[in-house]
C-alpha cells in the first residue's frame, strides 16, 4: 500500500537511484536515495509496482540502464572520431566516467560534451619518469582531437558568415593592400617601426575604389551598400580586422583534423605521428570547413584576433629572422585573399573609431 | 477545417530529422508537415535552424518538446519558455507539444521522459505547471501521454483519468501516441482500447505513430522501425474516436531513407480509407531480441556536426 509519499520525495529517489553510476542496487543504498526513501533493492516493490513478468527492481533497471546507455550514444555521436581511435569499449569507459562528474544540466544535448576536452586533461595518465615532457604522447593525441570534434560541434551550430556581410575577395583583391607596384618591393626588409609606414605608402600609389572596404551594419547585404565607411586606403594599415565569431584559431600537436576527416569519410586511419599543426576552423554555406595555415599566417591571424591592427599584426612576423621579406610581401596578399574568401572577416575598424560589425556590435 | 482548441487537422506529416536534409531540401516531398524537435533548434543559429527555416516556407511546422519536464517538482525554466515561445514564432509553429513526464531534479537533466505517480498531489502541481507555460507560450499547450516502464504504489488513479482530468482541468490539447498507449498498456497490464475510449476526444489534437521493440518481458518505445498491426489497429479506433485529427510518424533510430519513412506514415491513409490490408510487420514482436537488453532505450536525438 502508499505510505503517501510526496511527488517531490519521489522524484528525488527515483533520480538518485537510476543515475547512479553502480546501479540501482548502490544508487537504493545511496545517502541521496535512502534521504528520501530509505529502502533496499530488496524492497522497491513498496515504491514500484511488479508487472506481470518483472519485479519491481527489474523495471527500475530499465531506466537506470537507458540512462547512461543513451548518453552515451549522445557522446559517440558528437565524437565520432575520438571513440574510433580508442574503439567502443575505451570510449564508453571515458564516457561513463565524464558523465559522472559532468551529468547534464542543459535542455539541450548540444553542450552534453562542452566538458569532455577539460575532463580528459584532468584525467590524463601521468607521463612515464623517464619520458620527455614535452613530447606528445598518445593521450595528448586523444585531448587534440577531443578539443577539434567540440569545436566542429560548436561551430556547425553556432553563429555563422551566412546571414552577414563578409569582407569580399575582391575587397583586397582591388584594394591591392598588400600588393605594391611592380619594382617597388624594398630590397632590404624595414625595420619593425617602418612597416606601418611603408604599407600605408604602398596603398598611396593606388588609390581605392570608393567604398570598397565596408563593413555591415545590417544582417541584409542587400541593404549594406547604404551604409559604408569611408577608409582611406593609407589607413588599412592602422585597421582592425574582425572576424567572424565562427573563426577558431588552433595549435595542435596532431594532425587530428586529418584524422578526423578520414574517420567521416569511412575510412580506418591509425593515429598520425606528432607534429605541429596550425588550423583554422570557420564555416562557409552551414558545413564547418578547417585550413591548415603556416606558423607565420598564424601569427598574424592570431594577432589580428588579439585586436592587432593590420600593420601590428604583419610587424609580429619581422621578429623572425628566417622569413624572407620579399617573398612575404607577395604572400600575404594571397594570404588575405585566402582568408577573405574563407570568409575569415566580417569587417573592420580604423583605430579611431569603436568597431562596427553585424556580429561582434560596438 | 478547424480542429480542436483551434488547431487544425494538418494530415499526415514525418518528424523532421538531420539525416534528411539534403533529401528535403533537393526534393520538397509531398508531405502534409513536419514535427521538430524543439530543443534542437531552439539555439541554433547554423544549419539546423536554416533548414527548418526554408522548410517552414513551405509545409506546416509543429513543435515537439522533450525538456520541459512539465511534472518535475524543480521551478519551471522561464529562460526555455522564453526560447520556445521565440522558436515558435520564428518558424510560424501550428502548436507546442511536450510530454506528460518529468526529465530530472536536483539541476540534472536526465533526458528521459520519466513516469510520474497519479495521484491528486501530481495532478494538481502538472495542472498549475500547464497554466503558467500556457500563459507564457500564449497558447493552449499540447501534451502526450508517455511510455512508461514502472508504475508508483503512490499512484491512486489509473493513466488514462490522469490525462483525462489533467486536459480537462488545465483546458490543454493533446498528443495521442498510440504506440505508448500499445507499449504501456503491454507493460502495465491495461486495456489499450478502453485507455482510448476514457481520453477527452474533443481534446486530440494530433496522433504519434511508431514502432518499438518487444524485449519479451516488456515493450520499449524505441522508435526504430515500422509500426506493427496492433497499433495500426489501435490507430484506427483512434481515428474513429476523435474524427481524425493531424498524425505524424516518429522514426528516431537506424533511421532509412525518407521515402521508407514518408510510406510508413502513408499506410495511415489507406486505413482511413479502410482499405489497408496487413503488409510487412505481422507480429507484435519486431525486434525480438535476448542478447542487448540491456542497451535498448528510447533513443534522444543529437545534433552533430556537418564538416567539409
Amino acid at each position: 500500500m502508499s505510505d503517501s509519499r510526496s511527488l517531490e520525495t519521489i522524484q528525488h529517489w527515483l533520480h538518485a537511484v537510476i543515475t547512479h553510476p553502480d546501479g540501482i542496487d548502490a544508487g537504493c543504498a545511496s545517502a541521496t536515495a535512502t534521504r528520501a526513501i530509505d529502502i533496499r533493492s530488496n524492497e522497491i516493490d513498496r515504491v514500484v509496482h511488479p508487472s506481470l513478468e518483472m519485479t519491481g527492481r527489474d523495471r527500475l533497471q530499465i531506466y537506470g540502464r537507458a540512462y547512461f546507455g543513451r548518453l552515451l550514444e549522445c557522446l559517440k555521436a558528437q565524437f565520432p572520431a575520438v571513440c574510433h581511435s580508442i574503439g567502443d569499449e575505451a570510449f564508453d569507459g571515458l564516457a561513463f566516467g565524464y558523465l559522472i562528474q559532468h551529468p547534464s544540466t542543459s535542455y539541450s544535448l548540444a553542450s552534453l560534451g562542452s566538458s569532455f576536452e577539460s575532463y580528459l586533461l584532468a584525467t590524463r595518465p601521468a607521463r612515464h619518469d623517464d619520458s620527455d615532457s614535452t613530447v606528445p604522447d598518445f593521450a595528448d593525441f586523444l585531448i587534440d582531437l577531443t578539443r577539434l570534434e567540440r569545436i566542429y560541434n560548436e561551430v556547425f551550430d553556432g553563429p555563422g558568415p551566412e546571414r552577414v556581410r563578409s569582407l569580399d575577395i575582391t575587397d583586397f583583391t582591388t584594394q591591392s593592400i598588400m600588393a605594391p607596384p611592380e619594382g617597388t618591393v624594398p630590397a632590404e626588409p624595414p625595420g619593425q617601426n617602418d612597416v606601418r609606414s611603408q604599407f600605408a605608402s604602398q596603398q598611396q600609389r593606388r588609390p581605392a575604389p570608393q567604398g570598397l572596404l565596408q563593413s555591415a551594419t545590417d544582417s541584409n547585404p542587400a541593404t549594406v551598400g547604404e551604409v559604408r565607411l569611408s577608409l582611406a586606403p593609407e589607413d588599412f594599415a592602422n585597421s582592425f580586422l574582425i572576424m567572424h565569431n565562427c573563426v577558431r584559431l588552433l595549435e595542435f600537436r596532431y594532425p587530428v583534423h586529418e584524422f578526423a576527416t578520414a574517420i567521416r569519410r569511412g575510412l580506418d586511419p591509425v593515429p598520425p605521428d606528432a607534429r605541429p599543426v596550425f588550423l583554422v576552423v570557420t564555416r562557409r554555406d552551414y558545413v564547418v570547413r578547417r585550413f591548415e595555415v603556416s606558423k607565420p599566417q598564424f601569427q598574424v591571424l592570431l594577432a589580428i584576433e588579439r585586436r592587432a591592427t593590420v600593420g601590428e599584426a604583419i610587424e609580429t612576423l619581422y621578429a623572425d629572422s628566417a622569413i624572407d621579406i620579399r617573398q612575404m610581401t607577395i604572400n600575404v596578399r594571397e594570404w588575405f585573399q585566402d582568408w577573405s574568401a574563407a570568409p575569415l572577416f566580417s569587417g573592420f575598424s580604423r583605430c579611431d573609431q569603436p568597431v562596427r560589425s553585424p556580429e561582434r556590435g560596438a | 477545417m478547424t480542429n480542436r482548441l483551434g488547431y487544425d487537422n494538418l494530415g499526415l506529416g514525418v518528424g523532421l530529422r538531420t539525416v534528411h536534409f539534403d533529401h528535403l531540401l533537393k526534393h520538397l516531398p509531398a508531405v502534409d508537415w513536419f514535427e521538430i524537435i524543439s530543443e534542437n533548434f531552439m539555439d541554433s543559429q547554423g544549419r539546423p535552424l536554416y533548414v527548418l527555416e526554408q522548410l517552414a516556407e513551405r509545409y506546416p511546422i509543429v513543435m515537439h518538446g522533450v525538456s520541459l519536464s512539465i511534472g518535475s517538482t524543480e521551478a519551471l525554466d522561464f529562460d526555455y519558455l522564453q526560447k520556445l515561445k521565440q522558436l515558435a514564432s520564428t518558424v510560424g509553429a501550428r502548436w507546442v507539444s511536450d510530454h506528460v513526464c518529468w526529465t530530472g531534479v536536483a539541476g540534472v537533466n536526465t533526458h528521459d521522459l520519466l513516469p510520474l505517480p497519479y495521484n491528486e498531489e501530481s495532478l494538481r502541481h502538472v495542472v498549475d505547471r500547464i497554466r503558467i507555460v500556457q500563459d507564457v507560450l500564449e497558447r493552449p499547450l499540447v501534451l502526450e501521454n508517455p511510455s512508461s516502464y514502472v508504475t508508483f504504489v503512490d499512484s491512486t488513479m489509473s493513466e488514462a483519468e490522469f490525462i483525462l482530468r489533467m486536459a480537462n482541468e488545465a483546458d490543454c490539447g493533446l498528443l495521442l501516441d498510440v504506440n505508448n498507449v500499445f507499449v504501456s498498456a503491454r507493460n502495465h497490464d491495461f486495456d489499450p482500447v478502453e485507455y482510448l475510449r476514457m481520453m477527452p476526444h474533443q481534446r486530440v489534437v494530433q496522433m504519434h505513430l511508431a514502432g518499438h521493440t518487444n524485449c519479451g518481458t516488456h515493450l520499449i518505445d524505441t522508435h526504430d522501425g515500422p509500426v506493427i498491426d496492433p497499433v495500426w489497429e489501435l490507430f484506427r479506433i483512434a481515428h474513429e474516436a476523435t474524427g481524425g485529427v493531424s498524425t505524424l510518424l516518429e522514426w528516431d533510430a537506424h533511421i532509412p531513407e525518407f521515402p521508407v519513412v514518408h510510406d510508413e506514415v502513408l499506410k495511415a491513409k489507406r486505413i482511413l480509407e479502410m482499405s489497408f490490408k496487413a503488409e510487412s510487420a505481422a507480429s507484435d514482436h519486431p525486434h525480438l531480441s535476448t542478447a542487448h537488453f540491456h542497451t535498448v532505450h528510447h533513443p534522444a536525438l543529437v545534433v552533430t556536426a556537418e564538416t567539409e
